[in-house]
């Protein structure tokens, strides 16, 4: 099951990288994505994790057994010396393993390459000098490498070998890649709790989810639409892919309406080439919707 | 008002409605309909909900014919007015739909029309050759 940490602020967050493309792919939930990107802290165009949910989408995925809201007491708090040494021995075992690595890439580099090492060290010992900085001089240096001469010395390859791998120095640790977590990776079952979470409870919040409700069920993914003015975008596809279809607006059946309010959301979707629907609760709690469009008369 | 009356007006008036006001706005919306743009338009009169509306007709309607609503820029609506009105004049036709003339102070008439339903939007139109090759998003 997902666990949702859900913040003092009372905002659901998705922190495992998994948690967010299964929750895209199979659920078709898109939150919106809040942190900062590690390698390009600079900038707030891409964005990275965690992924804030709308209050509609955590109730969703509670509702449908997807995922739990939960609260972690340690998150609140700063590292316990425990979980301290825990990260110290992840940093040396990850800081062992890459320079081990690096070694390893080093060792099959020096062993691949041996023929031309072998090779310039007879033309060192024959006394041949080979110019191969300078470009304009390639000819020259090839006729001298490949003049025989009448002294050939060989050369122990294993001996080669050998000399070159045991010059190979483990990198410096500032050299190391350091990892970046994105997810508490230490957090102890045990001191998790589930939230108490309460929406929708108000008139306002019901309709807003069963509005999303609706819309989720019939397959489209929603964001949230502040962008537009409303309350949701309904996506046919996913939003990376698809333009918006739907801007909803959730409107209470007896609030006033103005004309001026009509002809800003009229001429909002047809600039915005997007359908407006305005969704409210009938006499018999089913949730009703209007489609409005500017003009259809030229 | 001159001694004799505009034929229009007298016609409107004859469909049962008292107010003025309703009567002002229907007859600067009639006009709109039938001088500037141009349809076919017909004059009814709902006696419950004590309002004058027209049918238009043409074929860029998707039924062949638009029911418009005359009313005010200056007037409050709601969803529950729109749905009764909706239930009330479009009994006979699927998907009900109403236009809502609002005219404004300038005399102008903005139309923006009222779907029940979830209606996707239009497909987009197909980019028009200016020259070959170029294309517009036009």
């Amino acid at each position: 099951m997902i666990e949702i940490i859900v913040t003092e602020e009372g905002i659901p967050l998705i922190f495992n990288a998994e948690d967010w493309l299964k929750l895209r792919e199979e659920h078709r939930i898109v939150g919106s994505l809040v942190g900062c990107l590690a390698q390009t802290p600079y900038q707030d165009h891409f964005k990275g994790l965690p992924l804030a949910l709308l209050p509609e989408e955590a109730t969703l995925l509670r509702e449908n057994n997807v995922a739990r809201l939960i609260n972690h007491a340690s998150l609140l708090k700063s590292p316990s010396s425990d979980v301290k040494a825990e990260y110290d021995k992840y940093c040396e075992k990850i800081c062992d393993e890459q320079i081990e690595c690096l070694m390893e890439e080093r060792k099959r580099q020096i062993t691949g390459n041996l023929d031309n090492i072998v090779a310039g060290k007879q033309r060192k010992l024959m006394g041949l000098k080979t110019k191969k900085k300078k470009g304009k001089s390639k000819g020259k240096c090839d006729e001298q490498i490949s003049t025989p001469t009448e002294t050939t010395v060989t050369i122990d390859r294993n001996k080669v070998l050998e000399e070159e791998l045991s010059k190979v120095k483990p990198p410096p640790k500032s050299a190391i890649c350091v990892q970046i977590f994105t997810a508490h990776p230490w957090l102890k079952s045990e001191e998790l709790s589930d939230v108490k979470w309460n929406f929708p409870s108000s008139p306002t919040e019901l309709l807003r989810y069963n509005v999303f409700r609706h819309f989720w069920q019939k397959g489209y993914f929603l964001t949230s639409g502040m962008k537009y003015g409303g309350d949701f975008l309904v996506y046919p596809g996913d939003p990376f892919q698809f333009h918006a279809y739907f801007v909803v607006i959730c409107i209470d059946k007896n609030a006033p309406l103005r004309p001026v309010d009509l002809a800003a959301l009229g001429r909002l979707g047809t600039a915005a080439r997007k359908s407006i629907v305005l969704a409210y609760e009938g006499n018999n709690k089913e949730i009703n919707y209007q489609t409005l469009k500017w003009s259809p008369i030229k | 008002m001159p001694k004799e009356k505009d034929p229009i007006l007298k016609k409107l008036q004859e469909l049962g409605c008292n107010s003025q006001f309703k009567l002002a706005i229907a007859y600067q919306v009639y006009l709109d309909l039938s001088e500037v743009r141009k349809l076919q338009v017909e004059s009814r009169y709902n006696k419950e909900l004590d309002i004058i509306y027209f049918v238009g007709k043409g074929d860029e309607f998707p039924n062949g014919s638009e029911i418009f609503i005359p009313l005010s820029s200056a007037s409050f609506l709601s969803m529950s007015w729109i749905e009764t009105l909706q239930q009330a004049i479009c009994q006979d036709r699927e998907g009900p739909r109403i236009t809502m003339a609002f005219k404004e102070q300038d005399s102008s008439v903005m139309y923006y029309c009222m779907t029940t339903g979830i209606i996707p939007p239009d497909p987009p139109s197909p980019p028009i050759l200016k020259k070959p090759g170029q294309l517009s998003t036009e």
